[in-house]
This record gives C-alpha cells, sequence and structure tokens, in this order.
C-alpha cells in the first residue's frame, strides 16, 4: 500500500498559499506600495484604472436610482464603479481592497455586487490568504465614495476554503453572503463542497458566525441566489446525489430562521467524477414564478435545458431543451420581468463565439426563435442578464469589444 | 497538533519544491507553454507509439485523487508515455509543478494552457468537449483516441494496454 505525499500532510492547496504568502507579502507589499496602487498587466497605467486591464468575469447590479453599479478586478484591486447610462460610460473607479490581494477571478467564481433600496452597496470577493481562497466582504455606505476594510465570511477561514460567493439583499433590506465552503470534507480531494452563510444589515456588520445551507454540492459549479417575492432566499445549486450523480436542486429556507430544505429540480442522471464548472441560474418574476436554466450531460438528459415553476420550486413544468449542442451550447442564464422572460447562452464553433437568446412573453410557456445577440472571435466571458425591474440587458465582456450592456427586447 | 518545527519544516519543503518547480518553468522546462498546436506537437513527438493525455487543473479536488492513481500506474507500467496537461493559468505553472512533485509526477511530461482565451485551446483538443474535468485521451499506436471524462480508472488502462499488444 502506498500512502502518498500529498496525503501524509495538508493538502498543498491548503497551505502553500500561506507558506508562499509568508515569504512573498512582503515583496507585494513592497512592490505595490502601501497606498495598494494599481498594478497594470502590461499596460502603462495613466491615472486611475483603465478598463483593458481588467479581468474579463465582472458584475453589474442596478441600484434603486437606476444606476448600474459593476465590480471588477484590475491587478491586487478590486474595483467598483458606476455609470448613468445602462453601462456605457463609468465614473472614476473606487477601491475596495486599499491592501494588495490576490485576488481570484473566474469565470465561474467573480466578485458579486448588490446594492439595497437604500443605496448601500455590498461586495463579496475570493482572495489569497489565509486560504488558497478565501471570501471576503465588504460594504459601502456612502453612494461607493469608500469601502469598509474587507472582512473574511466564514468562522473558520484559517482552515478551509472559501469561494464561488453570493450576496443578496431583500426589500427589507436584510443582507445573505454565501459560499461554497470546504470545511465539512474528511478528505479535501474528495468531490462536494456545503454552502455556508453569513447575515448581515444596511450598515454591513456580518454576523460572524457562519451557518450552513446545504452539504454535498457540486464543488466546483457557481450557485445562483435570489429572493423570493416575500422576501427569503432561494438556492439554485448543483448538487451531488447517491455520491456521484452532479443533478440540480433548489435549497429553501423552511419558515424557521435557519432550517433549510433542499428539493431535487432536474433528473438527468450525471453520474460521474467531475468538475463541470457550469453552475446553473436562476430567476423570480415579480409574480412569484420560478425559471430556472442548467447544463447537463446527462444518461437521461443532455444539453440546455429550461424549466419553471408556479408553485414556489414545489412542482416544475416538464424541462425545454435549448441550445445547440454542435456548438458547445452552454453557461445559460435566465431572466423574469413577470410575463416576459429572457435567456441566454454561450456558443461556440471554433472560430466565433457567439451569445444567443430567446424570448417568451407568456411566462415561460412559449418562446420566440432563437437570436445572436454578440459575436466575437476574442476572449470572452459567459453571459449574464441584469434588469431593473422594467428592461433586461446582456451583461457581455470581451477581450476585443470590453464591457457591455446590450438590450435583449 | 502539528508542532512549529514541523510547520516549518513542512513549510520549508514546499517552499523548495515550489522553488524548484518556478526555476523549473524559468528554465523552459516543466511545465511546458501549452499553445494552440501544442497537441499536434506532442502527438508528432509519438510517432507510431500509444500514449496518454490527461487534463487537470489546482482548481480540481477531484483531479488531486486521479493524480495520486496515475503515479501508481506510472509506477506499475515505467515506459507508459504519459502527458499531463493543467489547464490553469500559465502564472500557476510553478504551483501546478509543485502538486506533480507531490504526487509522485514530477518525471512525467507536463504542460500547462500559456493562451488567454482557454475556450479555443480546449476546442482544438476536442470540438466535443465541454471543458469538464478532469478529461483523459488514450491514443493507440495509430493515434486513434478514446475519451474519457472523470476519474480514469485501473479498467481504462487496462483496455488501452491490452489493446495494444
Amino acid at each position: 500500500m502506498t500512502v502518498s505525499l500529498i496525503a501524509a500532510f495538508s493538502p498543498i492547496r491548503r497551505w502553500l498559499a500561506p507558506c508562499l504568502a509568508a515569504v512573498a507579502a512582503p515583496l507585494w507589499l513592497a512592490g505595490c506600495g502601501a497606498s495598494g496602487e494599481l498594478q497594470g498587466m502590461g499596460h502603462a497605467m495613466h491615472g486611475h484604472a483603465s478598463e483593458e486591464d481588467r479581468r474579463l468575469p465582472m458584475s453589474a447590479a442596478f441600484g434603486p436610482d437606476g444606476r448600474l453599479w459593476r465590480v471588477s478586478v484590475e491587478g491586487k484591486q478590486v474595483l467598483v464603479d458606476v455609470s448613468g447610462d445602462d453601462g456605457k460610460t463609468f465614473a472614476a473607479p473606487t477601491a475596495v481592497n486599499q491592501a494588495p490581494q490576490r485576488v481570484r477571478v473566474r469565470a465561474e467564481d467573480r466578485p458579486q455586487i448588490a446594492v439595497d433600496a437604500g443605496g448601500v452597496i455590498h461586495v463579496v470577493y475570493s482572495a489569497e490568504l489565509p486560504q488558497p481562497s478565501s471570501s471576503y466582504y465588504s460594504v459601502s455606505t456612502d453612494g461607493g465614495k469608500s469601502f469598509s476594510e474587507p472582512v473574511l465570511v466564514s468562522d473558520t477561514a484559517a482552515e478551509a476554503n472559501t469561494y464561488e460567493n453570493n450576496v443578496l439583499v431583500t426589500p427589507d433590506r436584510r443582507v445573505f453572503v454565501f459560499w461554497h465552503d470546504e470545511r465539512d470534507r474528511a478528505d479535501w480531494r474528495d468531490a462536494g463542497a456545503s454552502i455556508y452563510y453569513a447575515v448581515g444589515g444596511p450598515a454591513g456588520g456580518l454576523s460572524k458566525s457562519s451557518r450552513k445551507a446545504a452539504g454535498d454540492i457540486c464543488e466546483c459549479c457557481r450557485t445562483a441566489v435570489k429572493v423570493d417575492v416575500d422576501g427569503s432566499p432561494v438556492l439554485f445549486a448543483r448538487a451531488i446525489y447517491s455520491g456521484t450523480v452532479r443533478d440540480h436542486g433548489l435549497i429553501k429556507l423552511n419558515g424557521a430562521a435557519d432550517a433549510w430544505s433542499s428539493s431535487r429540480v432536474s433528473h438527468d442522471e450525471w453520474s460521474i467524477g467531475v468538475c463541470p464548472e457550469q453552475g446553473p441560474a436562476l430567476s423570480i418574476g415579480p409574480d412569484g414564478r420560478y425559471h430556472a436554466t442548467w447544463f447537463s450531460q446527462g444518461a437521461k438528459g443532455s444539453g440546455l435545458f429550461y424549466a419553471y415553476s408556479s408553485d414556489h420550486g414545489a412542482h416544475f413544468s416538464p424541462p425545454r431543451s435549448f441550445g445547440d449542442a454542435g456548438a458547445l451550447a452552454g453557461h445559460p442564464s435566465v431572466l423574469s420581468l413577470g410575463a416576459k422572460v429572457a435567456v441566454a447562452w454561450q456558443e461556440f464553433d471554433g472560430k466565433e463565439k457567439r451569445i444567443q437568446a430567446m424570448l417568451s412573453t407568456d411566462g415561460g410557456e412559449h418562446w420566440s426563435a432563437v437570436k445572436t445577440l454578440g459575436r466575437t472571435e476574442s476572449e470572452a466571458d459567459y453571459p449574464l442578464l441584469v434588469g431593473d425591474g422594467q428592461r433586461i440587458f446582456l451583461q457581455w465582456t470581451t477581450r476585443r469589444d470590453g464591457f457591455q450592456m446590450l438590450r435583449v427586447e | 497538533m502539528k508542532t512549529v518545527a514541523r510547520t516549518l519544516m513542512q513549510c520549508f519543503l514546499m517552499l523548495s519544491l515550489f522553488l524548484a518547480g518556478w526555476a523549473g518553468a524559468q528554465a523552459g522546462e516543466q511545465p511546458r507553454a501549452y499553445r494552440a498546436g501544442s497537441l499536434a506537437q506532442i502527438a508528432q513527438a509519438r510517432q507510431g507509439k500509444p500514449f496518454v493525455v490527461l487534463l487537470w487543473s489546482l482548481e480540481c479536488s477531484v483531479c488531486m485523487k486521479e493524480l495520486d492513481f496515475l503515479a501508481k500506474t506510472l509506477r506499475e507500467h515505467p515506459g507508459m508515455d504519459m502527458v499531463l496537461i493543467s489547464t490553469d493559468e500559465a502564472s500557476a505553472g510553478g504551483e501546478a509543478s509543485s502538486v506533480l512533485e507531490l504526487h509522485g509526477l514530477g518525471k512525467a511530461e507536463s504542460w500547462i494552457f500559456a493562451e488567454d482565451d482557454a475556450q479555443r485551446l480546449r476546442y482544438e483538443i476536442d470540438p466535443a468537449w465541454y471543458g469538464e474535468l478532469p478529461r483523459a485521451y488514450f491514443y493507440d499506436a495509430a493515434h486513434k483516441r478514446i475519451a474519457v471524462s472523470g476519474a480514469v480508472e485501473k479498467s481504462h488502462f487496462d483496455a488501452w494496454l491490452a489493446a495494444g499488444k
């Protein structure tokens, strides 16, 4: 019997980074200056950040006054900026973290932003230290002029990786921060993570103790998090059923303050030990109807699927297949304004990436023909649908054209 | 509880491994920069010979168990031609090398994605691959290949080795 060296020690991803950081952190600080000046990536810096230097995966959300708030990453800095013209132009960005951090930016694990009814801006992101991936939270109560010093969200941040964060604000201005957490894994190399969360209010001040919403969650797929019409959070995630099946389930508060229950939604029977890196999407319309989209390669269902629920997730419509499997259709997004619902996804033919979309005007019963909203041959982020309650936009960032907000209707 | 001395020793060991990996990467050794055309280059160097390509990532915890199994397989079949390709960003080359070293795969040929557009690189490898990891390709001597998503198992290797006899 052979025992892997890695099994004899703590896992490398758990402590290589802290060891390195002990040596490297002073170098970063020396290189960046204590003020955390921006580190360009091969571009000359002129004044504040130039858009070209930003990493492609960003997040954007409309605030109560109709302005669009955006969070992005450049070098070792998380930046927030605001647009008064639906994303065409942005004001100079504000730095969230004053001390430089090695921020993790991946299409599946990007900084997230939410603005509450009073205009308070909440940001979450993943960065190295104390673990290779640790989740941080910061808040701005002065309209984005400054941000609080980022705090670790997990109460076991020193021992377990946390990543793939979400931040949610309810109409009554409660704040929920959700993240993937490795604390419950006996062996970190095993499949499955847990979703933990912390709660806060409009002034920030996230709860110190972490609470568990679900276990046996696919460790590498983003979770979709939305607010139901009654103000309670609803999660839609790829979970692991029967040890190996990676299908999707809803995770909801079960009446009581901290009791969560899960119910399986998709039955594609994708029984495989892989990291698909394709999390699902969820939208809850003002009419309370749930709209879900997901990706699978299951024995019973393969490709992209859409389904809706008119009873808050108890039952879903039969899954509707969409997208061109011959062009790697993936990474779907969905957004409902009520009767009007949009679904957008990505396709790639080896040369060109296309963002495809379809629209429904009757709450998801019937759908329009597929329309191409954008094309590029350059590197591109996933498509994300963003709404202001009245209009639907496609948020799409490409290396060639930068950040775009394209009207979907 | 770990003692401080042991922690320091571990840190020292890790740093040595990391710096060795980093120095190797700087010197143009392992991992090599994987770009468009690299797979053709890998196959070209193995004309008429069978080989296995394994795609993995530091982000993929399932891959870590796979690495242990691959090291064991290599010990059992020392002549096996195995090529490891990390889909991480090229800046993680040092860490990728350290991980392979720790898993006993320091001598295997190793590459890391070195272009921004990972999707394009994946498509060139296989237009039907959605990017799930781990992903393996078993090439026979004529370079016909079988794709496997998820952890490879002994049965995959046994069938491939038997077919090559």
